[in-house]
């Protein structure tokens, strides 16, 4: 009796544990799976939200577009990046190691913001909205327009500029339309060429054009308009340009500030901002004040040296926006002067209206056209804002440094010096403004997945293709 | 839980089932050893018939209750050869004593292998083992320090010198790429959690909960055939922690105590105020010297007088200056003496470290129940400021024998730890980064009083004196291990046992930054910054098997194991933070006036397993074993998630055949062994296998983002390890060792991929790839005294040679951005350029262009373009060989013990001290003093480049930074003293021990840093190996201690 006893355990024991794969089946607690990810309106609102966070991150306009842009193209005498982060120390000396963790991290992350956008502008994505044309419709347009800014700010870093030798064969990035969902060769697509990038840009921010004149602080019909604005102007399309800028100008949304140094520092959009990043004090990033602002809150790495001053005609606002620190000169676009106030949690000014009517008299002064106001009128307006006399009359050269001392530390400095021809220095000898070292390497771990990647000449070869 | 409650059924009806001791008459005796006549307590008394046994007494004393008749007695006690005798009881009580002979060869020592034990006789697999008493009040922080040195095959190297921080171990070398190498860590039969509760980037120690003192034996199984009982999991190797049991008789006490003090094994050697002012003046004017010919502002001179001119404090550094130099900025000459202010800022990064430790344990029981209590206390300081370390555990292990069929028993452990954590070493306020200051720069401000509220907050860097003044990282980890088991004989010889486990790991992270540091005053709003997290993991599971063992005829011998095993894991956490206290008094999340963060996430995840394993041996000398287990895991997709991991050995005993007699008197034992088997690793994150999407969030409202792209492919990585090996008495057993040949081969690559970026992803998980282990251990033990003056030496020697044979195309990197994964190389290898040395013409730096790149080939020229220089393997920070050598002597009651340690053929990537302290003054930061030896005109050949302030000369991640890691330490030195047992009649004492231990008391090396065993603890990794970045120097200690019995 026993012995069965123990068998019929046996067997109990045996049975007890069959069937245990139901063990097994557990789902993440904190992420959710691709298949109900954009299943809903719902959720693709905020797979959109996801998208514009990854706009603020700090590889994107929540720094490097922004400072990276600045510290890659000023003369050193100019400014120095005299900190001993050796990445962006390398950019700044243009001395730049193809493995370099900055320059690989704004390709990275501009893919992720393309590859965000993608998976929004999916049909499968869209057609959820189903009836609800205008929903579509919104979500689409700004999925576009974050498309053409993360293009546009990678055809710039790692494309030569459109107005040397020949875009249609100078090679930028790869042109990616669809979203990622399965790893497979496909993903190794060559390099479009810049023209191709270009167009692409182009098409998304009109698409983007489309939004509706309010929508919060996200992106709206103006903002597409003064980001074409800039790009039509680093492609040389003046009347494009001047027409673009002249949209946002006359939409009357926007009004300069009368102290220029309340566009910065903020924690909300003023009257004068088109497009800013949102950081708030515990969501968004905002590395532009981890590089300009001193201790405790940064790292106060980007040093402005005396000669940048001798750009300032006396009397200049703007020649007011700096702080001496223990770490040498900074601006205080990225510094609140307020020292209580934690710098890394103020909003980034993207794009604000003072860079549309210098773009307008520039592009004005460029085909001898006066859409909208004369470039005399538009220059003047920005001096007056500033404390400066009135010019009488204006010439190209006037233009372009009334836009400099204006949008320096803004992020347009390397494009307006490369499409103006304007040069650097390397090591202490003149770099010419189409030189090899001031367009960036393609990224070496691109090259090491993707043999179809090419690299910038002069960078060697590497794993890129021949 | 459905079916943890029908086994608990099946249990409560099997302990129903319990029957009745039979009576007798008594079978007892005295147990001693056979050289010394002293009485051996402990001592197991078998009778295989009866399947009874007793365990002798403190006085060797036994007893066992019998039916007249004749039995097999066998007598086995660890460190003793075993005694089988018959005896023939009749008639009445029978006295019966037994002498044991010492085992010197360990033959018969019982090792524990995976869900069962053996003796070491009829091992064929590849096991390493460390006696509890080795280690015992060894004073060092964890477990795996305490074995460093000790065994073959097993590198072990922790990440810094500061308490209670990560530790590498690798046994056999690493045979993953992306998923874990650590190996399965099984604390008597749980498999342990091993959770890095770290909030910081650096990783802290699960293990350190644990009290070592505790231990019995540490097995470690290195070969698949060993390992292969736990499949999935053992690919790294298996730990195997056996602790204390309680021995019957009266209860033992045993009290030790021991306080001690550490230091920094080694410093580096930085420049005084007088030689940096100097240094750096000089790379200013040579950088001047250099924009001035390019027609280029030369201010970079007055740049760094303008910064000295701040961060000297108004203290007079031109003092110091050369009289010879003349001030850019003042126009006067310099003094030539000392600086005003000089202050050595890397010895404000070390504390005087005292540690002292409490332990005591009780011992006891009688036949039916044994009892191990004990408890532990210890409170350590490390070297760096404010590194403290404190530990409080118990345990408690009781068996009890509810019948002659039926065992039931508790194993409960809870550890406390209290670890006054520092920042990562690549914080600005981590105590060894304080090396980058100037040292013009006070410590207080100038005229002020030396208080904490003066200390210097313009320095260079952030001063992280004031960081350790003004804020609190305290990390306090909780952790109980419980086992509850039942064991039942079935029907003759087949026992079938289940245990219950539960290891439930509880962090508490408390975090206060006050408004003087800097990341209190940057946080929102005054007055400071404070978190807490909170975190869990419990695991708990059940493992039900049977254990059959027969005997078949006279010669063949059978025992097995086969049962199920299922382990479940749930994780939770929690962390809040707050900004803006009233003032430092207060540190408590409710007294912040705002709320930065509050969040929480968890995680889960599961194994199901079914395990077999068959051992049969013929005439004791032809020995086989079998063994298969299938793994199921949660990790991996529904079609993908189950994987079978077989393993068989075989071994000979050659010296038990009898053509062997003649060469006995030289070749006491040979004993050939051969393994193969497969073992697998899923040591990877939890939902690697699906396509993800996570939270994020943009200007205040909420936002979901891709975070991982589907891979339902993801299966096991496997690993195939092939063994030989041999073990070997010699000369009557004087001489005896072990010698293992073996290959490894791991396939499908659990692999972090990296892919286009214009994916928008950068990396996927993939099987992809294999890597190679091969390699050869040897350990010798020699008698070399066996009379009253005893010396014994123990020699281990470890070679594995790591190779990746296949990464498909995939080139990985980690660390500091330098360490690759590359095919054909070792995991790690340091990649990129060759340093050519420096143009005797001008100074700079060159680095060399190869015809080949990566390996081989011949150098075509050199350049001073980085860029241009060909991509190099430059060194290889995995070990050529380690090892130990150990040596004991005994002399009356005094023991010595000396065990050297030593790692050759390693390479390290000095990084903090290297690129940053020897970049000839490119920064500001303070050098090393062999940066005075760079090149001048008067001094043109030499290996460091000219100097130059903010100017790239040489200071890029090249082999100028590769230097050699080996080193022999001298890793413990005990010297004891045990009081003869006649000077303690009376006393009521058992024992009194005095003891004196050294820790890392001399290090030999040629390493240019503080100390070569180090892997910066933000930056280590698989394939991030070898790097010093600020990297505290390991502790070199000395205590004395006393341990008492009674």
């Amino acid at each position: 009796m026993k012995k069965q006893t123990n068998l019929l355990l046996a067997l109990l024991i045996s049975v007890t544990f069959v069937g245990c794969d139901d063990l097994l089946d557990l789902q993440p607690q904190a992420s959710i799976s691709d298949g109900i990810a954009l299943s809903t309106p719902g959720n693709i609102q905020t797979a959109l939200v996801g998208a514009y966070a990854q706009l603020g991150g700090a590889d994107t306009y929540g720094g490097s577009y922004i400072y990276l842009s600045e510290i890659y193209s000023a003369p050193s005498s100019e400014i120095n990046f005299n900190g001993t982060f050796i990445d962006p120390f390398d950019i700044n000396r243009k001395n730049i190691v193809t493995t370099n963790a900055y320059v690989t991290r704004v390709w990275t992350a501009s893919y992720n913001l393309i590859n965000r956008a993608n998976n929004l502008l999916d049909p499968a994505t869209l057609a959820v909205f189903g009836a609800d044309a205008a929903t579509k419709n919104r979500v689409e347009a700004e999925a576009k327009f974050l498309r053409g800014v993360a293009y546009f700010n990678l055809v710039q870093a790692f494309g030569k500029a459109f107005n040397d030798g020949s875009p249609t064969t100078n090679l930028a990035v790869p042109l990616v339309l669809v979203p990622t969902r399965v790893v497979d060769n496909t993903l190794q697509l060559p390099r479009a060429t810049v023209s191709a990038i270009y167009t692409q840009v182009v098409t998304d921010l009109t698409a983007g054009k489309s939004l509706p004149v309010s929508n919060g602080f996200y992106a709206n019909t103006n903002v597409a308009s003064a980001f074409l604005a800039r790009v039509h102007l680093a492609m040389g399309n003046y009347p494009a340009a001047a027409a673009e800028a002249n949209n946002v100008i006359t939409s009357t949304r926007y009004s300069l500030f009368s102290n220029i140094a309340s566009n910065f520092n903020r924690t909300s959009n003023g009257s004068e901002t088109i497009f800013a990043m949102q950081v708030t004090p515990t969501s968004g990033s905002n590395d532009m004040a981890v590089f300009h602002s001193p201790l405790p809150y940064g790292r106060a790495d980007i040093r402005v040296e005396d000669p940048h001053l001798t750009n300032y005609e006396a009397g200049d606002a703007r020649a007011n926006l700096f702080i001496i620190t223990p770490r040498g000169r900074m601006t205080t676009k990225y510094h609140s002067p307020d020292a209580a106030v934690d710098s890394r949690r103020l909003n980034i000014t993207v794009m604000r209206l003072a860079e549309m009517y210098l773009t307008r008299a520039e592009a004005n002064f460029r085909t001898t056209a006066t859409l909208g106001a004369t470039p005399l009128d538009d220059v003047n307006l920005i001096r007056a804002r500033v404390g400066l006399a009135p010019l009488a009359t204006v010439t190209l050269a006037d233009i372009l440094k009334e836009r400099r001392n204006e949008l320096i530390f803004e992020g347009v400095l390397r494009m307006d010096m490369r499409r103006n021809q304007i040069g650097s220095d390397i090591a202490g000898a003149p770099l010419a403004w189409n030189a090899d070292a001031l367009t960036f390497p393609v990224p070496d771990r691109e090259c090491n997945v993707n043999p179809n990647l090419k690299q910038n000449p002069g960078y060697g070869v590497g794993k890129c293709a021949p | 839980m459905k079916n943890f409650l029908r086994t608990l059924l099946v249990g409560a009806f099997c302990i129903l089932s319990s029957q009745a001791m039979a009576q007798g008459l008594t079978l007892s005796g005295t147990v001693t050893d056979k050289s010394t006549g002293e009485p051996l307590p402990a001592v197991n008394i078998f009778v295989p018939s009866l399947n009874r046994g007793a365990v002798t007494d403190l006085n060797g004393r036994y007893a066992v209750l019998l039916p007249a008749g004749s039995y097999e007695l066998r007598v086995t006690s660890v460190g003793y050869k075993r005694f089988n005798t018959n005896v023939v009881v009749q008639g009445g009580n029978l006295t019966f004593n037994i002498q044991l002979e010492a085992d010197v060869i360990g033959l018969d020592q019982v090792v524990v292998v995976g869900f069962g034990e053996t003796a070491r006789r009829n091992v064929t697999g590849s096991i390493s083992s460390v006696s509890g008493s080795d280690i015992q009040f060894n004073p060092v922080n964890t477990v795996e320090n305490a074995i460093q040195g000790r065994v073959s095959g097993v590198f072990i190297q922790q990440n810094n010198g500061k308490l209670g921080q990560g530790i590498q171990v690798r046994v056999r070398g690493s045979s993953s790429v992306s998923a874990s190498n650590q190996p399965l860590y099984i604390v008597d039969g749980i498999p342990v959690l091993m959770d890095d509760f770290s909030l910081s980037v650096a990783a802290s120690n699960p293990l350190a909960q644990f009290n070592f003192n505790d231990v019995e034996s540490i097995q470690i199984l290195k070969d698949a055939s060993a390992a292969a009982i736990y499949g999935s999991r053992a690919a790294n190797g298996v730990v195997l922690i056996t602790t204390k049991n309680g021995r019957p008789g009266k209860t033992q006490f045993n009290y030790s105590f021991q306080r001690g003090n550490s230091e920094p094994t080694g410093l580096v050697d930085m420049m005084n105020g007088p030689q940096y002012v100097n240094f750096m003046w000089d790379a200013a004017r040579n950088t001047d010297r250099i924009r001035a010919a390019a027609g280029l502002n030369p201010n970079r001179t007055a740049i760094l007088e303008g910064e000295f001119d701040f961060y000297s404090l108004g203290t007079d550094w031109r003092a110091c200056l050369d009289a010879s130099k003349t001030s850019i900025l003042t126009g006067t000459a310099g003094g030539g003496t000392a600086c005003e202010a000089d202050t050595d800022w890397q010895s404000l990064a070390f504390q005087d470290a005292a540690m002292f430790s409490h332990d005591l344990s009780a011992s006891g029981g009688n036949d039916a129940t044994r009892f191990y209590v004990s408890g532990h206390f210890s409170d350590q300081d490390g070297i760096l400021i404010r590194d403290r370390f404190q530990r409080a555990a118990v345990r408690l292990k009781l068996d009890h024998k509810a019948s002659d069929r039926l065992r039931v028993g508790m194993n409960l452990s809870g550890g406390r730890t209290f670890n006054q954590r520092l920042a990562s070493d690549n914080a600005f306020s981590t105590p060894l980064q304080l090396i980058a200051q100037m040292p013009i720069s006070p410590l207080y401000y100038p005229g002020e009083a030396q208080i904490p509220a003066n200390l210097n907050n313009d320095t260079y860097y952030y001063n992280g004196i004031i960081h350790k003044n003004f804020s609190k990282y305290n990390v306090t980890t909780m952790r109980n291990t419980g086992t509850g088991y039942l064991a039942l004989d079935l029907i003759k010889d087949v026992e079938l046992r289940s245990e219950l486990t539960a290891d439930v790991m509880t962090g508490y992270d408390d975090q206060w930054y006050g408004p003087e540091t800097a990341v209190g005053f940057a946080s929102a709003g005054a007055g400071g910054y404070a978190s807490v997290a909170w975190q869990q993991s419990v695991s708990y599971g059940n493992s039900t098997y049977l254990n059959i063992k027969r005997n078949i005829g006279k010669d063949q011998s059978f025992n097995g194991t086969a049962g199920f095993s299922y382990q479940y894991n749930d994780y939770n956490y929690a962390f809040t933070a707050r900004s803006g206290f009233p003032n430092n008094s207060f540190q408590r999340l409710t007294s912040g006036a705002n709320l930065l963060s509050g969040t929480s996430t968890g995680s889960e995840y599961s194994f199901v397993s079914y395990f077999a394993r068959a051992n049969y041996s013929y005439k004791e000398r032809y020995l086989a074993s079998v063994s298969g287990r299938t793994d199921g895991s949660s990790r991996f997709g529904k079609d993908q998630r189950y994987g079978f991991f077989p393993a068989a050995s075989v071994g000979w005993i050659v010296t038990e055949e009898a053509f062997a007699t003649p060469i006995l008197p030289i070749v006491s034992f040979l004993k050939a062994r051969l393994s193969y088997g497969i073992t697998g690793n899923a040591g990877i994150g939890n939902f690697g296998h699906l396509g993800l999407w996570g939270g994020t969030s943009y200007g205040g409202q909420s936002g979901i983002a891709p975070s991982q792209i589907p891979n339902p492919n993801l299966t096991w990585e496997t690993t195939t390890q092939s063994d030989i090996g041999f073990d070997f008495g010699l000369l009557n057993n004087r001489i005896t060792g072990e010698m293992d040949y073996y290959v490894k081969n791991t396939e499908d690559l659990l692999l972090t991929v990296q892919i286009p970026g214009s994916s928008g992803f950068t990396s996927t998980l993939k099987n992809v790839g294999n890597l190679e282990n091969k390699g050869f251990e040897l350990v010798l033990n020699t008698f070399n005294l066996t009379g009253a003056f005893k010396w014994n030496s123990t020699f281990n020697f470890s070679k594995n040679t790591n190779k990746i044979t296949n990464l498909d195309g995939q080139i990985l990197t980690g660390g500091l951005g330098f360490n690759r994964a590359l095919e054909g190389q070792p995991l790690g290898v340091f990649f990129g350029k060759e340093f050519a040395g420096v143009d005797p013409a001008n100074g700079n730096a060159l680095f060399n262009i190869y015809d080949t790149p990566i390996k081989g080939g011949s150098i075509t020229g050199t350049t001073t373009n980085f860029n241009l220089a060909t991509d190099r393997v430059l060194g290889n920070p995995n070990p050529d060989f380690i090892g130990g050598f150990g040596n004991s002597f005994a002399y009356k009651g005094f023991d010595l013990n000396i065990l050297f340690q030593f790692v050759q053929g390693i390479d390290a990537n000095i990084s903090g001290h290297g690129r940053w302290s020897r970049g000839n003054g490119v920064f500001e930061d303070n050098s090393v003093t062999d940066q005075l030896k760079s090149w001048t005109l008067a001094n043109p050949n030499t290996n460091v480049p000219e100097a130059r302030y903010l100017v790239t000369n040489g200071n890029q991640f090249s082999s100028r930074y590769i230097v050699d890691a080996s080193y022999v330490r001298l890793k413990n030195v005990t010297l004891s003293y045990q009081v003869p047992r006649k000077y303690l009649n009376n006393t009521g004492l058992t024992k009194v021990r005095l003891y004196g231990t050294g820790v890392n008391l001399l290090t030999f090396t040629d390493y240019p840093g503080w100390d070569p065993e180090m892997n910066t603890d933000f930056a280590a990794g698989n394939i991030g190996l070898g790097n010093d970045f600020y990297t505290a120097p390991q502790a070199k200690t000395i205590t004395f201690g006393i341990d008492i019995g009674f």
